[in-house]
């Protein structure tokens, strides 16, 4: 046995395969959905290939196998490299990456037979629910306990976001998925009408505010600094960043439920907590993007680059857009149109998916001891067709959206509605084919960092990297220098 | 018991309010600086491989 510490990177490397991997996985759903929408024979009327045993499908493996296992590896391997320590107990680590990978075998079982709780990005049944809750628990464990063996004295501002969308994601997960089961693929959730859907959407809006934004903010302060090779823009405004991204985001649930059930004073707080959110938000996308400011040349040569700082500038977009539908009057046009698809897209697809792109094109190299990827040029190609699939993709859908919502809202003047519905989804057709063009595009690019990752690992065995001491700087002040400086963190 | 919900709602608004003003207060100040920029180097006190 060696004597000095290495970084423990095989569950970093496992998981960040898994991501290329689950991301081709959950966007051909993506594509397959899109395509039944024009070409409805496409379910071939076989039932667990319907869209809407596909459709749940879809969004939990983009999200939590895909985006999961991302957050997995860069947690995982941001928390050692700024913490100078070996990530906590190798075996429970393990746990987490086997566990999760069980847990997304059992959701592409399960949702196709059509087993379903019934609650949008919480479907899955209770048996799956219970052993998410073990693996999350196992996650913490190996998280935090890394952070209190830390040998530096400050905990770096990108753990602080891990840590907020660890901890949240436990209290929403338990608390939405509490039900009471009837068998072993059958449960029935414990709240009832309004405050159900309260619940939901309290959940359903964090695991956007959460797992799908602070998790990835966290990514992005680590991750955008190391591939610029430039400290963070602002420290300090990453410190209130945090603290008001993570106190204003909870209260936002409410704004998926406007003219509904739901009392009128809880989604007034709803919409104004969203439109609160707009201040942090393009806070931490200000510090994201300026923290190239003085090597802007960069983008120039640097396609891992251009997918970050390309993915803040839709973070920054869609966290406009978001605040703006949340407004009761805007929500009345847009709620249940696909101005709703075209916006988590570009969240989803600009902002988490092209972050994560960057970002293992930076990880992937470093984890098997190459100097970079196979190919920079694949990268730009890449970087391109991403660009433009979003662009059409959510373009198509904002014109959908608000051509639906107002043929929706369209009465004559007798008072009676000028179109029936299936008038909206004729003249929403042609734009369900430019969508499938963009998702489709999109999807290619995945093939291409599929194959540029191949022959990047291809035929290496990984070597472990020592742990470096910290710099005397962010070595631990003694206990004497403590009690004189009075409090210090 | 009355509990007047009106007042409870504006001075738990006015205390967040207060709080985050000290937040961005105790951020600024010039006794941190030192500590923040050692802090945003953090992710570069290792070798590059």
């Amino acid at each position: 046995m060696s004597l000095t510490e290495t970084y423990n990177d095989k569950v970093v490397r496992q998981f960040a395969i898994m991501t290329v991997v689950w991301g081709i996985v959950g966007m051909a759903v993506g594509v397959l959905i899109a395509a039944q929408l024009y070409w409805p024979a496409l379910n071939f009327d076989i039932p667990w290939l319907t869209y809407s045993r596909l459709r749940p499908l879809h969004t939990n493996a983009v999200i939590f196998a895909f985006g999961g296992s991302a957050l997995f590896a860069t947690s995982y391997y941001c928390v050692q490299r700024t913490c100078h320590v070996r990530l906590f107990s190798d075996r429970l680590a393990a746990f987490t990456f086997w566990g999760w990978q069980t847990v997304i075998v059992a959701a592409a079982i399960s949702l196709p037979l059509g087993m379903t709780q019934g609650k949008e990005y919480a479907e899955l049944e209770w048996p799956i629910d219970v052993l998410i809750t073990i693996v999350w628990v196992a996650y913490a464990v190996v998280f935090f306990a890394t952070i209190a063996r830390r040998r530096v004295q400050h905990i770096y501002v990108a753990n602080w976001f891990y840590a907020s969308f660890i901890i949240t994601i436990a209290v929403l997960h338990v608390f939405n998925n509490l039900a009471i089961p009837v068998s072993f693929t059958k449960s029935y959730v414990i709240y009832a009408g309004s405050i159900d859907a309260m619940m939901q959407w309290w959940y359903g809006h964090n695991a956007v505010g959460f797992f799908l934004t602070a998790g990835f903010l966290g990514m992005m302060y680590y991750f955008v600094p190391k591939q610029a090779q430039r400290p963070i823009y602002s420290y300090r405004l990453s410190v209130v960043h945090f603290w008001a991204l993570i106190s204003v985001y909870i209260w936002a649930g409410p704004h998926h439920l406007h003219y509904t059930s739901l009392p009128d004073w809880v989604q007034s707080i709803g919409m104004v907590f969203s439109l609160l959110l707009l201040a942090p938000s393009w806070g931490g996308m200000i510090n994201g993007i300026m923290t190239l400011s003085g090597a802007w040349d960069k983008l120039r040569t640097d396609p891992i680059l251009k997918f970050m700082i390309v993915s803040l500038s839709f973070y920054g977009m869609s966290t406009f857009e978001g605040p703006m539908m949340s407004i009761k009057t805007v929500n009345a046009l847009s709620h249940y149109t696909d101005w709703v698809i075209g916006h988590v897209h570009s969240g989803a697809l600009g902002w988490v998916a092209m972050m994560t792109i960057g970002t293992m094109y930076y990880l992937i190299p470093r984890l098997f001891n190459r100097q970079q990827m196979y190919s920079v040029k694949l990268i730009d190609v890449h970087f391109w067709t991403s660009t433009i699939g979003v662009v059409l993709y959510i373009s198509a859908m904002w014109i959908a959206g608000v051509m639906q919502g107002l043929m929706w809202r369209a009465v004559n003047d007798d008072g009676t509605l000028t179109y029936s519905f299936i008038e909206s989804v004729k003249a929403t057709y042609p734009f369900y084919l430019v969508r499938l063009m963009g998702g489709a595009l999109f999807f290619s690019g995945m093939w291409i960092m599929a194959y540029n990752v191949w022959m990047t690992i291809r035929g290496v065995t990984p070597q472990a990297v020592p742990v470096p001491p910290p710099a005397p700087e962010h070595a631990p002040t003694p206990v004497p220098a403590l009690a004189a400086s009075g409090v210090r963190s | 018991m009355h509990v007047n919900w009106e007042a409870v709602s504006s001075a738990v608004t006015v205390v967040w309010f207060l709080a985050f003003v000290a937040l961005c207060l105790w951020a600024w100040s010039g006794r941190r600086r030192k500590d923040f920029d050692a802090a945003a180097r953090l992710p570069f006190d290792e070798e590059e491989r």
